[in-house]
């Protein structure tokens, strides 16, 4: 099951200025530079310094109830490695951390990626259990363990 | 008749005198003598008695008369006798003799007539052998021509055909190998990246094939050649060493280049060559290899706007869909773009099963009808974000932005089943598809991996048939 409980419909950039993260004025010009470059908002937002990648997370953390995992203070197995290709890895950014019986820790960086549970559920067949992390967390992980 | 004039030769009378003359000696003559003789020396009106030296001496004289007269026969009737076997001979076809016979008389004019009429038959004979060598040289130059009509036909027929060009390189060379039987026929072209390709030939050896495109043998003869832009003959008058380098290239004395133009530039060059020691090039050749050049230059150009249209098309003519070319290359947009907002999207492919057999039973306008009826129903069925491409003959293909493998596989698997319904239900023709689903980033992180997974799902699905396969 997509253990998702989304209190609210509302997006990211919103609930960062209701939680005084950033201002109007600071979605605006976002949203303008996600057009030109793409990429996600959440990350556009980091990018551009007007919040840190963890604010983001804690936002998404307390908002939809997703606890927070600091990815870079586990030590994950090469077993639980095989699990996820990298490339799938590398595209949903997230990270599996641990395997335990059939269920499968995943740290993403956008928990509210439904199409990419499914398709790690697809992948594993197992039941997923998802943690936030930042997305340089995962991005870092990938790198250092999918090199070993 | 020159009787007249004779003198008392008989050489020089008429036949008619001399056989008056002759039948007088042999029987009027002798029988005169013997009457003569007779009355003379009988004993019954001479009184003197008829000694037998005298009967033999006048019996002597008389077959003397007798055989003069013969040999007199003799003589008319043995050169009738020659001319006759010797008219015989001038009948079976020995014109280049003449009849000799030296007398003044008929027989004589006769010889001289013949003589005459086989100096004339010889003659017409040598005229009409003249005229057979000169038709032949003719039916020569006309059988050329049709050679090279008929070949120019054939290339511009396969040309609007658009036939593959290596087909048009063929035929040309085939066509030009029969002009002046030519020993060896060379076509290269110039590749996009300025490297030269031999595209056709034939009676060139493979070592020699190598060494024009390895040591720039194909330069070089397109520098030696291309100062004359009407081609260059090559044959034994010529001692420069351009002319000797090439023959001992080709090992040929007689050779023929003829430069390939494209827009003005070099495309390539026509070669031919042959080691007959009678046959040379001649500008009326050269002007030859200028139209089979030019057509040369069409196929190329002709097919490098086919290519070109090819590439620019995007929609499949039937059903209106995207073709294949676009969807391969759309999908690897979408990928990139799956990749950066970091979603997934899939590649759907739908084969229609049995679709060979259903067009040998229910013919071309109802395969048509049933590939335009499925194209409709896949777009009624898809997003309008999606995009729907005929893939193949029986094939469609469907590129779902922003689905997952699990939402991708319930959305094929309800495409499937509307076609199957339709077919079934509505038109009773039973036909149906198969598919099969890839996705990114499960499957591949390029259109070639998502390509190859769906292709290879594919074909399991077709057999297993009704399915999709995931």
């Amino acid at each position: 099951m997509f253990p998702l409980k989304k209190a609210t419909e509302k997006l990211l950039g919103e609930l960062l200025i209701e939680r005084k993260v950033i201002t109007k004025e600071n979605l605006d010009k976002a949203l303008e530079a996600q057009k030109e470059r793409g990429g996600l908002i959440g990350e556009v937002i980091v990018e551009l310094g007007m919040a840190k990648e963890e604010d983001v997370a804690h936002a998404i953390t307390a908002q939809y109830g997703f606890p927070f995992l600091p990815l870079a203070n586990y030590e994950i197995e090469a077993e639980v490695l095989k699990i996820i290709p990298e490339n799938v890895c590398k595209q949903y950014c997230l990270m599996p951390v641990d395997k335990i019986g059939n269920n499968l820790t995943l740290a993403m960086s956008n928990p509210l990626n439904k199409e990419a549970v499914e398709d790690i559920e697809e992948i594993t067949k197992c039941n997923v259990q998802i943690f936030v992390a930042t997305t340089t967390d995962i991005r870092n992980a990938i790198a250092t363990y999918y090199k070993k | 008749m020159k009787l007249a004039n004779k003198g008392l030769s008989l050489a020089s009378r008429g036949l008619q005198y001399k056989l008056r003359i002759a039948f007088s000696l042999m029987s009027i003559i002798p029988l005169l003598v013997c009457v003569y003789l007779f009355f003379i020396y009988s004993p019954y009106i001479s009184g003197v008695p008829f000694s037998n030296l005298q009967i033999v001496i006048s019996l002597i004289i008389s077959i003397g008369i007798a055989v003069i007269g013969f040999l007199l026969a003799k003589q008319i009737v043995d050169p009738i006798v020659t001319i006759s076997s010797q008219v015989k001979n001038i009948a079976n076809g020995e014109y280049n003799k003449t009849i000799e016979i030296s007398r003044e008389d008929e027989i004589g004019d006769l010889g001289n007539a013949l003589n005459q009429i086989t100096r004339r038959i010889r003659d017409n004979m040598d005229e009409l052998r003249n005229y057979g060598e000169r038709t032949k040289e003719i039916n020569d130059e006309i059988n050329k021509r049709v050679i090279v009509l008929s070949g120019l036909l054939q290339i511009s027929n396969l040309i609007t055909q658009g036939a593959a060009l290596k087909e048009v390189f063929d035929v040309t060379v085939s066509r030009l190998a029969q002009l002046k039987n030519s020993t060896w026929v060379l076509l290269v072209t110039k590749e996009d990246p300025g490297n030269f390709k031999i595209c056709a030939q034939q009676g060139i050896s493979d070592s020699l094939q190598d060494s024009l495109l390895e040591e720039s043998g194909v330069s070089r003869i397109l520098d030696l050649m291309l100062l004359n832009k009407n081609g260059l003959i090559v044959d034994k008058q010529q001692t420069d060493g351009k002319a000797i380098e090439l023959q001992n290239m080709f090992g040929t004395i007689n050779l023929l280049f003829m430069p390939i133009f494209r827009h003005a530039r070099v495309a390539g060059f026509l070669g031919i060559g042959t080691s007959h020691p009678d046959v040379e090039y001649t500008n009326d050749d050269s002007e030859l290899l200028v139209v089979f050049a030019k057509q040369i230059s069409i196929a190329i150009e002709n097919d490098y706007l086919a290519n070109r249209v090819q590439r620019l098309e995007i929609k499949d003519t039937l059903t209106g869909l995207y073709n294949k070319n676009f969807i391969v290359n759309r999908l690897d947009e979408e990928i990139k773009r799956a990749v950066i907002y970091q979603r997934p999207c899939a590649f759907l492919l739908f084969s229609i099963e049995n679709f060979e057999a259903f067009l040998s039973s229910a013919g071309e306008l109802a395969g048509e009808d049933a590939l335009k009826k499925i194209a409709k129903l896949l777009e009624k069925n898809c997003r309008e974000i999606d995009k729907v491409a005929r893939y193949g003959d029986s094939e469609f293909a469907v590129i779902l932005s922003e689905k997952n493998k699990k939402q991708s596989v319930i959305l094929a698997e309800e495409i499937r089943k509307k076609i199957e319904d339709f077919f079934v239900q509505e038109k009773k023709t039973g036909l149906a598809v198969c598919g099969a689903v890839s996705e990114n980033p499960i499957d591949g992180a390029c259109a070639k991996d998502l390509v190859q997974k769906a292709e290879d799902l594919l074909k399991s699905a077709r057999e297993e048939k009704n399915v999709i396969k995931s």
